[in-house]
């Protein structure tokens, strides 16, 4: 029988605005397909276990992320070698910071981190805070338009390079550079396959499960098994999440729109 | 002269925003635009100084119980209300009360302090003494990180010239408290380690990495104020090796620790004259603070409020409920930017809920459906919920109905139930 493995990586220090709630948002839809799944908590000094399907990494205060950014350059090569094997990521916030190829510490120097992300993280001349409403970048152009919506609380203005797209086009808030106008989207967030990098609180798997269901797809399609149909407990959570995302955007002028 | 023109000129508008209804900070604000040094003038000359009392959570709570046993002893006492506490708010306060040279009459005076206001407001006025109640996870949306609350807790403290007393059952306070300045007298509180072990929760201090070095700096004196007890809305004190018990306002482990920090704080003023069975006499005889587990009755209703201000306030609070509540009105609104932390709450406690409501209502309901907890009905329009609430049959016993609301939603629904008076409308 099948068993997803979920990691969730340094859950104390990076967790402090419901990160738990993507981890609960993973293992909860895997256990109402009914297909077994596992958490494993791992904390600093800890190793990454091999065998993991889904790795999240959540949000934290810059105290948090000057407190692991060493310790993480440990699982460098682990994670690489855990997306080169299909294996999927969530990265939130500060955690998208430690995981960026270089961030700004304290002080706004620059330095190193861990790479596995194709961005970089400076620091912003003033915080970013405030909902935010956008079609998923891959949706952009085509015909599915539900859109992502979430919460953002940051001081950061972020690069997405080489060949990574961002996750979300935002047509309201606070993107990755600047603030989404009228006609004028601002990219949030970064993709590479199946590593996906974003400033969404919400938190953001239980707000917008059709991100969550992709990261479960592809853990599933590791054991050769595919993602079970929805039940009634998931389609009424699923339903709250999207009258959550039609409140957000109403908030933001945008009544109305596909979510 | 200018402190007398702000008087009277603060008086007039105070009046008139009172007979308009209106509360609050107005006329304060006017007064210190007319004298920039009118809260300094007011209150920076009394004979047993001031104190500030400051921390994520249990301001409200522990001012209001520092002046009761203050005035216990006999001490005429200046406060600001609960919740004004912002410069405004406490100048506002002020104009209720002196005379028309600006000059407070009382012996002391014990000020809430916002944490971030408290930083500019200490400068103002000094305060002699700081009490540090706690650093929890609080109002990301507004303070970023505890980080940076911890260095305003640093900053405040900083001023004081005479003492700080800290709570050192929180390593956050306790660390604050042993990196202060050496020739400052240091007063701690702290909570039996048994009574920490029995509660879910401990005291729900932020996370921090700088914690880490928290034995570094001076050591912390023995405690003033021991809570050795904590049960329901009592809870059992040892001062000095003697034990007393004292009836709480509400329920739960964070106001027994309130009530810890009040009387450490009083005992360190008063000196000789402090008397333990007047505290516990004056700690006993309080209400309820606004919406922290008051009790409110109106339209042959009877409803238990219970704030959830941040995370580690509805966590403490759910913690310390005596029962499950059989009838739950749950309700966030825009005062509450970003609910995300409503993932990290144990909501073990609850088992349904008949109406979830406000801005936030779905997220919410979003959250509640992945804890498996049923949900009767949503309705966003919080006026609308309250009469759907009201209107749902009352529980058996004497059990009131619960409205577990965040601040915003509990200052409505206190007016919905008829309860006219405004928090920190002096
Ligand atoms: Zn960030």
């Amino acid at each position: 029988m099948t068993t997803v493995r979920i990691v969730h990586l340094y859950p104390r220090e990076l967790g402090i605005n419901g990160d738990r709630g993507n981890v609960l948002a993973l293992h909860q839809r895997l256990e109402w397909r009914g297909v077994a799944a596992e958490v494993l908590e791992v904390g600093p000094g800890e190793a990454l276990p091999n065998d993991a399907d889904i790795v999240v990494i959540g949000s934290g205060p810059q105290s948090a992320l000057d407190a692991v950014n060493v310790d993480a350059r440990r699982h460098a090569q682990a994670l690489r070698d855990h997306l080169g094997a299909g294996g999927a990521l969530l990265a939130v916030g500060a955690g998208m910071h430690v995981l960026a190829r270089e961030h700004s510490d304290r002080d706004g120097a620059m330095r190193e981190g861990v790479d596995v992300l194709p961005v970089t993280v400076a620091a912003a001349s003033r915080r970013r805070v405030g909902e935010v409403l956008g079609l998923p970048d891959t949706a952009v152009g085509g015909e599915v338009a539900t859109r992502f919506a979430g919460f953002v609380n940051h001081g950061v203005t972020l690069d997405v390079l080489d060949d990574a797209t961002p996750l979300t086009q935002l047509d309201r808030g606070f993107g990755n550079d600047r603030e989404a106008r009228e006609g004028a989207p601002a990219a949030e967030g970064v993709r590479v396959g199946l590593a996906v990098g974003t400033h969404l609180h919400g938190p953001v798997l239980p707000m917008n499960p059709s991100l969550a269901d992709e990261l479960l797809s592809a853990a599933l399609l590791r054991h050769g098994s595919s993602l079970p149909p929805a039940d009634e407990r998931i389609r009424h959570a699923d339903d709250m999440a999207r009258r959550s995302r039609a409140a957000i955007a109403a908030r933001l002028g945008r009544s109305g729109v596909s979510v | 002269m200018r402190n007398r023109l702000a008087v009277v000129v603060g008086r007039a508008v105070r009046v008139l925003a009172r007979m308009r209804g209106g509360g609050s900070a107005i006329p304060g604000g006017i007064a210190l635009r007319i004298s920039p040094g009118f809260l300094e003038h007011a209150i920076g000359e009394l004979p047993h100084g001031v104190i500030f009392v400051t921390g994520s959570n249990g301001k409200s709570t522990t001012t209001n119980m520092l002046v009761s046993v203050l005035r216990s002893h006999g001490l005429s006492v200046f406060s600001n209300p609960s919740g004004g506490n912002l410069p405004q708010g406490i100048a506002s306060a002020l104009l209720a009360v002196v005379p028309l040279d600006g000059r407070v009459r009382d012996d002391i005076a014990v000020i809430e302090v916002d944490e971030a206001y408290g930083v500019g407001l200490s400068q103002r006025i000094p305060p002699t003494d700081v009490l540090l109640l706690n650093l929890q996870v609080d109002q990301l949306n507004r303070f970023h990180e505890p980080d940076r609350v911890r260095q305003m807790l640093a900053r405040i403290a900083d001023a004081a010239s005479r003492r700080v007393i800290v709570n050192a059952a929180d390593p956050n306070t306790a660390a604050l408290g042993r990196a202060g300045r050496p020739e400052r007298e240091l007063v701690t509180f702290d909570v039996a380690a048994e009574v920490l072990a029995e509660s879910a929760h401990g005291v729900a201090a932020a996370p921090s990495a700088s914690v880490a070095h928290a034995d570094e700096g001076r050591a912390l004196p023995d405690p003033s104020v021991l809570v050795v007890r904590s049960e329901g809305a009592r809870v059992e004190l040892e001062v000095n090796g003697v034990r007393a018990s004292a009836a709480l306002p509400a329920r739960g482990l964070h106001y027994a620790v309130d009530a810890a920090a009040a009387v450490a704080a009083a005992r360190s003023v008063l000196g000789e004259r402090f008397d333990l069975s007047t505290a516990i006499g004056a700690l006993g005889s309080l209400g309820a603070v606004y919406g922290r587990g008051e009790v409110i009755s109106a339209r042959g209703q009877q409803v238990e409020i219970v704030m959830m201000k941040n995370p580690p306030s509805l966590q403490l609070n759910l913690d310390a409920l005596d029962r499950t509540p059989s009838r739950l009105l749950l309700a966030v609104d825009e005062g509450t930017p970003d609910p995300s932390w409503i993932y990290d709450t144990d909501l073990s406690r609850i088992d349904h809920v008949d109406i979830v409501s406000g801005t936030k209502a779905w997220q919410w309901a979003t959250r509640l459906a992945y804890a498996g907890i049923p949900v009767g009905r949503v309705i966003e329009d919080f006026p609308h919920a309250v009469d759907a609430f009201l209107a749902l049959p009352a529980p058996d016993g004497d059990e009131p109905k619960t409205a577990l609301v965040n601040y915003e939603l509990m200052m409505q629904l206190r007016l919905a139930m008829g309860y006219l008076d405004l928090e920190g409308g002096a």
